[in-house]
C-alpha cells in the first residue's frame, strides 16, 4: 500500500475507532444505524489488514518502471488531508450536539412526522378530555413513596439526570414519572399520568422573536420553553420537539442548559397544539450522553 | 503479487479543478475550525451534522465499494454486454426495474455503478441505475411508508424514479460515452485494462509470467476485457461486442490470497476515491444546513409551481440520506403531494454531496446537464403525472395505512 494511501485508511480507522471506543458515536446517528457503523468499521479495518498484509510482499507501487499514475504525489495527499478532515474536526470540538441556533420555529409543537411517528400510530395526539375505550387504571407512581430511579420508558437517553453543574434546584417532587419529552405528546400511552419527570434542554426566546410568531398562538406561553432534538437516522434530519414551562420565571436561567424538569403534564389539547408542563422543579444538569431522542423505525 | 488498482481521477485535465477545490476545503476548515478556538454555537452545528452524516453515509459508501469490488472480481466479464445486447432499447427500463438487486443508497450506489461499468455495462444503462437505484431501495421504500402511513407516496416515489431514471437512460442511448465519463475513465475502459490504467503489458523487465501457471508472484492480468470496450460503445449505434468470440487468453486462476489481495485493494480504491469526493459534499452541506436551514421554504408551499421547485432546492441542499428524506419530507406538512414527492424524488438523484461524488466519473459539463434534465423531468412527473396517478390510486381505495 503506498502511504497516502495507508495515511488516508489509518485516518478513517482512527476516526472511526475514536467515535466507537469513546461512545461519541451515538450522539449523532440513531441506535438501529449504530450496528451498521459498528460491522461497516470492522470490514474496513479487516479490509485494510489484508490489504497490508497479503499486498505488502508485492507491491504495485514498490516498482517504479510504470507508468501508470494514481494521480501524482501533491495531489495524493493533498486528498491524504481531505480525507483526515472527519478526526481533524472531532479531535478539535470533541463530541458536539445541535442547539438553539438551529431552531427555526419554536412556536409548534414538533414537526408532524414526529407526532405521527409509528410507534405512537395507535395514539396520535388528541385532546386530553378525549374518553379512551379502557378504563383508566390508578396512576402508577404518584405515591408518596421515594422517587424511583427514573427509567425513560422510550428511547436510549438516559433519564439520570447527572447532578454536577447544578446551579438551580428546587426541593425535588417525589411521585414523578420519567418520561422522555416526546412521550408528553402521546397521553394515551400513559393515562393516569399526571406528575412528571423529564429532561431538555432550555429555550428562551427574545422578545423579537415572540413577536414574530403569528397571533393566533398564545405568545404569553412562550416565555420559557422545553425542547429535545429527535433524529431519525441521524443528527442532519433531527427536529425539535418543545413544551410550554409554566410556573417558572427565566431568572438565571440560561439558553440551551440541559435541565431535568418535574412538575405536573397539561397535555396538548389537540394537534397542532402545545404540550405543558406547571414546573414544580428545575435542576440544571449536564449535557446527557446521548443528547438525540430517536423515533423508532419499525 | 500485485494488484490492480483504480485509476485516479486527481490527474488528468480536471486535476488542477480538483486539486484547488481539496486544497479550498482544507483551508476553510482550518480557518473556520482553529484549534483551541473559543467555541460558538455554530461550531457545534456545523460539526454535529458533517460528522452525522458522515457516521451515517459511510457504512453505506462501503458497502457500495464491497458489492462494486465483488461485482469486478466475480461477475462474468460477458454477462452484462450479452444482456444489454439482447435486450436492446429494452434493456433500459429492464435496468431501473431490476435495480434494487444491486439495493444500495445514493451514497453507496456510485460504486456499485462504477463497477457495473467497468463489467461492460453500458453508460446509458449505468445511469439508469444510478438514478433509479437509491429510491427502488426496498428499505428506502418501506421508510417513505412509515413516515407518511400512506401506500400512495412509496408507490408515487418508485414511479418517478423509474420514469426519471428510464428517461434519462433512454436520452443517452445514442451519446458517446467519451463525452460524458472523464477522459481518465474513458481510457482506462477503452484499454481495457480492468482500471489499470497503464499499459503494464511488456514494458518492463522484471521476471514474471504471464501463464496460467504463475502463482503468487505473477501479476493479476485480467480477462480479456471486450466488456469494457463494451460500456463505451454507444448502445444506439452498431454494438459489435462479439460475446462469442473465442477468448483471447485464458484468465489466470487465482488463489484465495491473491482474490482477497484484489478484493481488498479495489474496495480500499473504491472506497478512499469517493470518500475525498463525498467530504467536501459533505461539508458544503453542513455549511447550508447551518446557516441556511430550510428558512424561508415554508412561505412558496402554496405556489403549485415553486413549492416543488423549492423542496427539489431544499434536497440538493439538505443532502438527505434517501432512507430518512421521508421523514423530514413529512415534517412539511404544509407541502402538497406534488412537492413532497418532488423532494423525494429529486433528493436521491442529485444533492450536494453526489454532485462532488459524480466528479469522480463524469465530466463537469455532464453532471451539469443531467441535473437540469432530472429537475425538468421531476417538475413535469409532480405536476402532470402524479395527480393522475394519485387520482387512480385513490380509486383503487389506497391511500393511508392501505399497506
Amino acid at each position: 500500500m503506498n502511504p497516502a494511501r495507508l495515511v488516508q485508511s489509518i485516518g478513517w480507522m482512527a476516526f472511526l475507532a475514536v467515535l466507537l471506543v469513546g461512545g461519541g458515536y451515538a450522539s449523532y446517528i440513531a441506535a438501529w444505524q449504530q450496528w451498521v457503523l459498528i460491522t461497516a468499521t470492522a470490514l474496513f479495518g479487516g479490509l485494510v489488514l489484508i490489504d497490508a498484509l497479503v499486498n505488502r510482499a508485492h507491491d504495485h507501487h514498490d516498482h517504479d518502471h510504470h507508468d501508470h499514475d494514481h494521480g501524482n504525489s501533491t495531489d495524493q495527499w493533498v486528498q491524504t488531508l481531505v480525507h483526515l478532515l472527519p478526526l481533524y474536526l472531532f479531535l478539535t470540538l470533541g463530541v458536539t450536539t445541535l442547539g438553539s441556533q438551529q431552531i427555526v420555529d419554536f412556536s409548534k409543537p414538533a414537526p408532524m412526522s414526529v407526532l405521527t411517528s409509528r410507534h405512537a400510530a395507535d395514539d396520535k395526539p388528541v385532546a386530553a378530555s378525549t374518553p379512551t375505550s379502557k378504563p383508566t387504571p390508578a396512576p402508577v407512581n404518584t405515591t408518596n413513596a421515594p422517587t424511583p430511579a427514573p427509567v425513560l420508558i422510550d428511547g436510549p437517553t438516559p433519564v439520570e439526570p447527572t447532578a454536577a453543574l447544578t446551579t438551580v434546584k428546587d426541593p425535588a417532587i417525589p411521585g414523578a414519572v420519567p418520561l422522555p419529552l416526546m412521550e408528553l405528546y402521546f397521553p394515551k400511552k400513559h393515562p393516569g399520568v399526571t406528575r412528571i419527570e423529564t429532561i431538555g434542554r432550555l429555550m428562551i426566546p427574545t422578545q423579537e422573536e415572540i413577536d414574530k410568531v403569528p397571533p393566533e398562538i398564545d405568545r404569553a406561553d412562550l416565555k420559557l420553553l422545553l425542547y429535545r432534538y429527535v433524529m431519525t437516522c441521524c443528527a442532519a434530519d433531527a427536529a425539535p420537539v418543545f413544551v410550554v414551562l409554566r410556573g417558572r420565571d427565566v431568572g438565571e436561567l440560561k439558553v440551551d442548559e440541559w435541565v431535568t424538569i418535574t412538575g405536573t403534564w397539561v397535555p396538548a389539547p389537540g394537534m397542532g397544539d402545545m404540550a405543558k408542563i406547571d414546573v414544580d422543579s428545575l435542576t440544571v444538569i449536564e449535557q446527557p450522553a446521548e443528547p438525540f431522542l430517536q423515533t423508532p423505525k419499525e | 503479487m500485485a494488484v490492480d488498482h483504480l485509476p485516479s481521477t486527481s490527474a488528468g485535465p480536471g486535476s488542477y479543478v480538483n486539486r484547488a477545490l481539496f486544497l479550498l476545503l482544507i483551508g476553510l476548515t482550518v480557518v473556520l475550525f482553529p484549534p483551541l478556538a473559543e467555541r460558538k454555537p455554530w461550531h457545534d452545528s456545523f460539526a454535529t451534522y458533517f460528522i452525522a452524516i458522515v457516521l451515517e453515509a459511510v457504512p453505506y459508501i462501503l458497502i457500495g465499494s464491497l458489492l462494486a469490488g465483488l461485482i469486478e472480481l466475480f461477475m462474468p466479464s460477458t454477462l452484462l454486454p450479452k444482456l444489454a445486447k439482447r435486450l436492446g432499447l429494452f434493456g433500459i427500463p429492464v435496468t431501473a426495474l431490476v435495480s434494487p438487486a444491486f439495493p444500495a443508497c445514493e451514497c453507496g450506489v456510485l460504486a456499485v455503478a462504477r463497477g457495473l461499468m467497468r463489467k461492460g455495462l453500458p453508460l446509458p444503462h449505468t445511469v439508469t441505475y444510478l438514478i433509479a437505484g437509491p429510491i427502488m431501495n426496498p428499505t428506502v421504500l418501506f421508510t417513505t411508508w412509515l413516515a407518511f402511513q400512506d401506500a400512495r407516496y412509496p408507490i408515487l416515489r418508485a414511479v418517478g424514479a423509474l420514469f426519471v431514471a428510464i428517461t434519462v437512460g433512454f436520452i443517452l442511448w445514442r451519446m458517446d460515452p467519451r463525452r460524458i465519463l472523464l477522459p481518465k475513465v474513458s481510457e482506462s475502459l477503452a484499454k481495457g485494462d480492468d482500471g489499470h490504467g497503464h499499459d503494464h503489458h511488456h514494458d518492463h523487465d522484471h521476471d514474471h509470467k504471464h501463464d496460467d501457471t504463475c502463482a503468487d508472484d505473477c501479476h493479476d492480468h485480467p480477462a480479456p476485457l471486450i466488456n469494457l470496450g463494451a460500456a463505451l460503445k454507444k448502445p444506439g449505434a452498431a454494438v459489435v461486442i462479439d460475446v462469442t468470440a473465442p477468448v483471447v487468453a485464458a484468465k489466470p486462476r487465482r488463489s484465495f490470497r491473491q482474490t482477497m489481495g484484489q478484493l481488498s485493494a479495489n474496495v480500499i480504491d473504491h472506497f478512499l476515491e469517493m470518500a475525498a469526493f463525498f467530504l467536501m459534499g459533505v461539508f458544503i452541506a453542513a455549511a447550508m444546513k447551518t446557516w441556511l436551514g430550510s428558512t424561508g421554504f415554508s412561505d412558496v408551499a402554496a405556489s403549485v409551481i415553486l413549492a416543488p421547485l423549492a423542496m427539489m432546492l431544499l434536497a440538493f441542499i439538505l443532502s438527505l440520506c434517501a432512507e430518512a428524506d421521508a421523514f423530514v419530507a413529512a415534517s412539511f406538512s404544509e407541502f402538497s403531494l406534488p412537492a413532497l414527492l418532488a423532494f423525494m424524488v429529486f433528493g436521491p438523484m442529485f444533492d450536494i454531496k453526489l454532485l462532488l461524488m459524480y466528479r469522480v466519473v463524469f465530466r463537469s459539463w455532464f453532471i451539469l446537464a443531467i441535473a437540469g434534465a432530472m429537475a425538468v423531468l421531476v417538475l413535469f412527473y409532480v405536476l402532470a403525472l402524479v395527480p393522475l396517478l394519485d387520482a387512480g390510486l385513490t380509486a383503487m381505495g389506497i391511500g393511508r395505512a392501505a399497506l
